[in-house]
């Protein structure tokens, strides 16, 4: 039998991962918005033969004291119409949008991910959120962000309303017999008329069964209603640890979970964020680590660690520990990855300078500086020891550090065995090795 | 004065019995509207429209249609410079939202998007939304369009042209002073604003409305208009919109369906055939005959004031296309009736429309 091998996914964002990207010399930053931009990176990535490109999704700009952050931070640009662009520029390559359930309605997007499925013959992913920052409420008319627990409950609605909508139409409801002049078979189109206690909904959809039937649904992040929510819904997880026994923790507490919801436990992807520095030598990685660090201002290290922390940072002394004690006592709900941070500050003797530094270069996903050779290992031991089943790419800065990636890494990674050569399908859930959904019964 | 031509998509074609006759997929193909597209382009049209809809009950008709906002993602990386505009209703919506999209897709596209402001009749979508309209008063429901309109405009000017500054030695990405959220709190809207995305290429998407079914609405649609699409050339409507326009820049298209032939015979051969397989209803203004007969149609209209240009609607895909394209088009050309390369980069150049400027430049912050 073929070993397990590792699915990668290309997370794009606006000029790089590292917060300073967009200050690198290599770094067109003007071009970021542009087609010519992401159409480079998505044709890089199918050179490379990975599985899907994800862009992620926010509804307000990145502001600290009420203006918008000068030192960087752009947001993404729209998802979807970035993914259906890019469909006409690839051929296999998966295209992973992200959509919030608590600022949309469930009939549209349910329909913009049949189209980006149509469009792209059977390479569309949903990337599911409910949008964590608070300011997105005020860009909607609302005074506050829908608490917690009540935007899972809202979510979890949201997405049977599209799973119902996209099994809507049976799959040979689309006659087109010009004999009889019938198009569409009305008695094998279903209205689901559902009644719930956040949306009301008729339907049925205006397009024919998705050529995946569904997309694929993915789910990002790990608090405990993440966590729940992705045990229940999702196929593929974009998950944050940096540690491989916190990542294997996190694998083992969805995978746990999947069978009271009727879902055998490899039906789920696991691929947490990985920033890599790779370079000919160990030395040579670290001075282009060092290179793109110098090019941080304090300024940014420190907005972001606030922000994340939800905790006022900025009159505190750089070269002093991180006060993870005042932080926790602050009684905020910290994610994961502000959990994750603060316990390795704690651990380690931390700074708050030092954390700065970590977030705003990885934006506290794992990082990795060193060779060729030693980022397989390293990736290899996360596979084989159940830590992840592949990992999303996060490159420092585009398009230099991605192509280093598909030019040096993978084809490393396919000498091991340990990556495919070639596309086995041409749609998303061939690549993901995820089942098709069946149709539901009527 | 030149003709401005837009070619609309849809289905297998106009014509409720296109499916019948058409060489397009049965299901609906990215990769057919691309080449349409191309097609549009060679011909240096002014625009592809995409999500005007084709009438009828799905049992009958191609009525399928893609979310015309991911289609035109679509087709941007396959074209160059035509202009591609999308429809996207007001109801049932929020304005961040079509900010941030259309914000998007011209950056993406480098200036080349209208966004088809649809309104009035948007009844059909209640119970896929499953919420009811804001507003069923005809004033009422204007006064909101108008305002969700100035919300999108605001928010696409919310960055000033110089924002995104982008100085890599003083470390500033953005300006901060020239970033301004837009604080609307009016009677329908109340959105804080910045928009997350830089302004855009054309610093507004080019606004396109359909002329309204009811004459009360027209004064509304002709003050916010870039560009009116009335159901056939009319020297007496044209007239009306641009004096209630009062002086304001706006363009005129009609839309007409197209059946298309070599000889003017065979050509009502086709449209007799189309409407005896699928009666058609009384939509849209239609133009049976050769590509020298429609040459001579946009002469007489323009002479008469009757529009500005045509949104034409292909009775099938890709027949009427080809037609259009490989026909009608040189025939334009040779009468000097209609360009022959595009003088500019953008929607708005090929329109004749100025950049507009920012609502906020020069503004003070906050």
């Amino acid at each position: 039998m073929m070993r397990k091998q590792l699915h990668l996914g290309l997370f794009i964002y606006p000029a790089g991962h590292h917060i300073a990207s967009w200050r690198h010399p290599a770094v067109d930053a003007g071009s970021i918005a542009g087609m010519d931009y992401y159409r480079r990176a998505a044709q890089s990535a199918e050179r490379g033969k990975f599985d899907l490109f994800f862009i992620g999704d926010m509804l307000a700009a990145r502001e600290k004291d009420g203006r918008v952050v000068r030192e960087g931070g752009l947001n993404n640009i729209d998802s979807i119409s970035v993914t259906s662009a890019i469909s006409a520029v690839t051929e296999c390559l998966g295209l992973v949008a992200t959509l919030s359930t608590t600022y949309n309605e469930p009939y549209y997007i349910a329909e913009r991910f049949a189209s980006l499925d149509h469009i792209s013959n059977g390479r569309a992913g949903w990337n599911i959120i409910t949008t964590a920052n608070d300011d997105a409420a005020y860009n909607f008319g609302q005074k506050s962000h829908m608490e917690k627990t009540l935007r899972y409950e809202r979510a979890k609605e949201f997405v049977d309303i599209c799973t119902a909508l996209w099994d809507s139409w049976q799959d040979d409801a689309l006659v087109a017999d010009a004999s009889r002049g019938l198009f569409a078979d009305p008695d094998r189109i279903h209205p689901i008329d559902h009644h719930g206690r956040f949306f009301s909904v008729r339907g049925a959809l205006k397009l024919p069964r998705l050529p995946q039937g569904w997309p694929v649904l993915i789910q990002a992040g790990g608090s405990p209603s993440g966590t729940e929510f992705a045990a229940m819904v999702g196929e593929a997880i974009f998950a944050a640890q940096s540690k491989l026994d916190e990542a294997r923790a996190f694998r083992n507490a969805v995978m746990e979970r999947m069978p009271k919801y009727g879902r055998s436990p490899d039906s789920v992807k696991i691929l947490p964020g990985l920033s890599p520095i790779v370079a000919s030598t160990e030395q040579e990685a670290r001075r282009k680590e060092a290179e793109l660090d110098e090019l941080i201002l304090p300024a940014v290290g420190v907005w972001m660690l606030s922000e994340q922390m939800q905790f006022r940072l900025y009159g505190y002394d750089l070269d002093g520990k991180l006060p993870s004690e005042e932080i926790r006592a602050s009684g905020q709900a910290f994610t994961p990855r502000v959990v994750n941070l603060m316990d390795r500050a704690d651990r380690e003797g931390l700074t708050v300078r030092a954390c700065a530094n970590i977030v705003a270069k990885s934006r506290s996903h794992g990082t990795f500086v060193g060779t060729v050779e030693g980022l397989v290992d390293y990736m290899q031991l996360w596979l084989d020891t159940g830590g992840c089943d592949g990992f999303n790419i996060m490159p420092a800065y585009f398009p230099d550090e991605l192509d280093v990636f598909v030019d040096e890494v993978v084809p490393a990674l396919q000498r091991r065995g340990l990556f495919r050569t070639e596309y086995a399908g041409t749609m998303l859930r061939d690549h993901l090795g995820l089942p098709y959904p069946q149709h539901q019964a009527y | 004065m030149t003709l401005h031509l837009a070619l609309s998509l849809a289905g297998s074609g106009y014509h409720p019995a296109s499916w019948r006759v058409s060489s397009l997929p049965r299901v609906p193909s990215a990769r057919a509207y691309q080449s349409l597209a191309r097609s549009a382009e060679r011909g240096r049209l002014d625009a592809v429209l995409l999500g005007i809809p084709v009438e009828g009950s799905l049992d009958r008709v191609n009525t399928m249609q893609l979310d015309p906002l991911p289609l035109l993602g679509s087709l941007i990386g396959v074209t160059n410079s035509i202009g591609l505009a999308a429809l996207w209703t007001v109801d049932f919506t929020e304005p961040f939202h079509i900010a941030r999209v259309f914000a998007t897709l011209d950056h993406l596209s480098y200036g080349r998007t209208a966004w088809i402001a649809d309104m009035f009749n948007t009844e059909p979508l209640l119970p896929l939304i499953g919420k009811p309209r804001e507003t069923d008063d005809l004033m009422t429901y204007c006064a909101r369009a108008g305002e969700f309109i100035d919300v999108v405009k605001e928010l696409w000017d919310s960055w000033e042209d110089e924002a995104f500054a982008l100085d890599k030695i003083s470390g500033t990405f953005v300006d901060p002073d020239r970033v301004h959220p837009i604080n609307h709190d009016h009677r329908f809207f109340n959105v804080r604003g910045p928009l997350n995305l830089p302004r855009p290429p054309q610093g507004n998407s080019v606004l396109v409305l359909r002329d309204p079914p009811m004459a009360t609405a027209r004064q509304f649609v002709s003050t916010v208009a870039d560009v009116i699409l009335i159901d056939g050339p009319s020297a007496t409507r044209c007239h009306e919109l641009r004096s209630l326009a009062a002086g304001r820049d706006v363009r005129i298209l009609a839309n007409l369906l197209c059946v298309l032939d070599e000889t003017e015979t065979a050509a009502h051969e086709r449209a007799a055939m189309l409407d005896e397989m699928v009666t058609p209803g009384t939509d849209h203004a239609r133009f049976v005959g050769t590509p020298a007969q429609l040459v001579d149609y946009f002469a007489t209209c323009q002479q008469q004031r009757a529009c500005d240009g045509f949104n034409l609607l292909p009775a099938v895909l890709p027949d009427d296309v080809d037609r259009i394209i490989d026909a009608v088009i040189p025939l334009a050309r040779s009468r000097r009736m209609f360009r022959s390369e595009y003088s500019g980069t953008t929607l708005r150049e090929h329109l004749g429309f100025a950049r507009p400027r920012s609502l906020y430049a020069g503004a003070q912050f906050g």
